[in-house]
């Protein structure tokens, strides 16, 4: 009887991974709480997101969950409203809608590189792969790497369930970019 | 009691295999000179390399149960997690990578040699929604249509890297549908062919613990990495090309015979 019962326990399970629900709408980036404290920056820094390019090798991708493509195609938004969620230590991040160039502060060129979820067994790993160019004054100050991801339990594979994990992996992603915006904003006022 | 548990798993296994066609296809018999042109779809909806685990069998092992199937769910969830932290590296170091266009120009290089398919294209998809690809298959003007479902890993060692093909072949003519029903009337659809193919790569000796081995496989910008990759998407595809290319000479050798006979008893 109980392996019988393991049995339903493990062909539900199989049903539920296989048949995810469709994504009817955009994500939506929800930010957390940040857990550490930015450090403190002297003197002002305005910083700037120019543009968030789209680097990946298929926009309608989004590895191997089916039937949510309308999340993969809406990406850039989802990146870029996460982005401007970042508060610095001396105020928010502005996205410049017309991609002008800015010769105060601290400007951002945000590179989306990866963006999926990879489904093994019962579970599944959300992933982000962003990259940063940060200028100031027309010259590179560096470019940075921001990874995050999170591996969780498949419950019910909802639309809505991996929207959760993508968040969660876009927000470990977010405390590595805050600590170099902040590195960056430094920088620049020590110049100054 | 025991008899009901028995109906209620063959009932099961029969919902589960009820609808599943045969594995292997060799390319179907008097099919291979009807094939006028073929459309070839790369599916790969991996964005990175993944890495395998070892599932945890807790559950087989104990007995079975809903606690212990559970027990299983959340060692494989902290599996897949710490992983994914060791793969994280590697993913790093391909992040310029493109294995999607290693495996179409190999793939494409081997098609085109085998001259009876007539290759019209080759296209990638990058979604696994098995209607899109059944809609893809539909909509292509070629006689045949090739999808080939690729997934590429680290084996959960970080040992070896892992690349697997399953291939399947889809008339597309009223002329080869009806070979295809003839040969395998248990396929549906018809098929004109199917295959799995897998080929695993190593860097040489293997490492002591799998954070070793990630370093290995990253240094260099993941050169042993990029190594072992486009090695196995050549050797794939090189597999695949002598697997199509071995059945149609079966089929050319039976084709002869059948016409030998024939004339022998004019």
């Amino acid at each position: 009887m109980r392996g019988l019962l393991s049995g339903f326990a493990a062909c539900g399970v199989l049903l539920l991974v296989a048949c995810a629900t469709s994504a009817t709408r955009p994500m939506q980036f929800v930010a957390e709480a940040r857990k550490e404290a930015s450090t403190a920056v002297a003197g002002n820094c305005a910083v700037y997101v120019r543009r968030v390019e789209d680097q990946r090798d298929s926009v309608e991708g989004f590895g191997s969950s089916p039937n949510l493509e309308l999340f993969a195609r809406h990406i850039p938004d989802w990146v870029k409203s996460a982005v401007t969620s970042l508060d610095s230590a001396k105020g928010k991040i502005v996205a410049l809608s017309d991609g002008s160039e800015r010769q105060d502060g601290l400007v951002v060129t945000v590179r989306i590189h990866k963006a999926y979820v990879h489904n093994m067994a019962t579970s599944r790993t959300a992933h982000v792969v962003l990259s940063n160019q940060y200028e100031s004054g027309g010259r590179v100050l560096g470019t940075e790497v921001y990874r995050g991801s999170d591996t969780s339990v498949i419950w019910s594979n909802s639309a809505d369930e991996v929207e959760a994990a993508m968040n969660t992996a876009m927000n470990l992603a977010l405390v590595a970019m805050g600590k170099d915006v902040d590195r960056y904003c430094k920088r620049l006022s020590s110049q100054n | 009691m025991k008899t009901m548990h028995l109906l209620t798993l063959a009932s099961l296994l029969s919902v589960l295999l009820g609808c599943a066609s045969p594995r292997i296809i060799p390319m179907t018999e008097g099919a291979a000179s009807k094939i006028k042109s073929t459309e070839a779809i790369l599916v790969l909806s991996q964005q990175e390399i993944a890495a395998e685990i070892n599932p945890s069998g807790v559950a087989a092992a104990g007995g079975g149960g809903l606690l212990l199937a559970l027990v299983d769910v959340a060692v494989n969830k902290s599996r897949a997690g710490d992983a994914e932290a060791a793969i994280a590296p590697i993913k790093n170091a391909l992040l310029d990578y493109d294995f999607a266009k290693q495996l179409r120009v190999a793939l494409e290089e081997e098609l085109r040699r085998l001259a009876w398919i007539n290759l019209q294209s080759l296209r990638t998809v990058s979604s696994p929604d098995a209607k899109k690809i059944d809609d893809a298959v539909a909509a292509s003007a070629a006689n045949a249509v090739l999808v080939i479902r690729m997934t590429y890993s680290l084996t959960s060692d970080f040992s070896l890297v892992k690349v697997t093909a399953a291939v399947t072949g889809y008339p597309k003519t009223e002329e080869l549908s009806a070979i295809a029903k003839r040969a395998r009337p248990d396929a549906n659809p018809p098929l004109l062919y199917r295959n799995d193919f897998s080929v695993m790569n190593g860097m040489g000796l293997p490492k002591s613990d799998r954070p070793t081995a990630a370093k290995a496989w990253a240094e260099n910008n993941g050169k042993a990495a990029r190594d072992a990759l486009g090695k196995a998407a050549a050797d794939l595809a090189k597999r695949i090309a002598a697997d199509l290319e071995s059945a149609r000479a079966k089929a050319k050798v039976a084709d002869s015979t059948s016409t030998a006979t024939a004339s022998a008893g004019r």
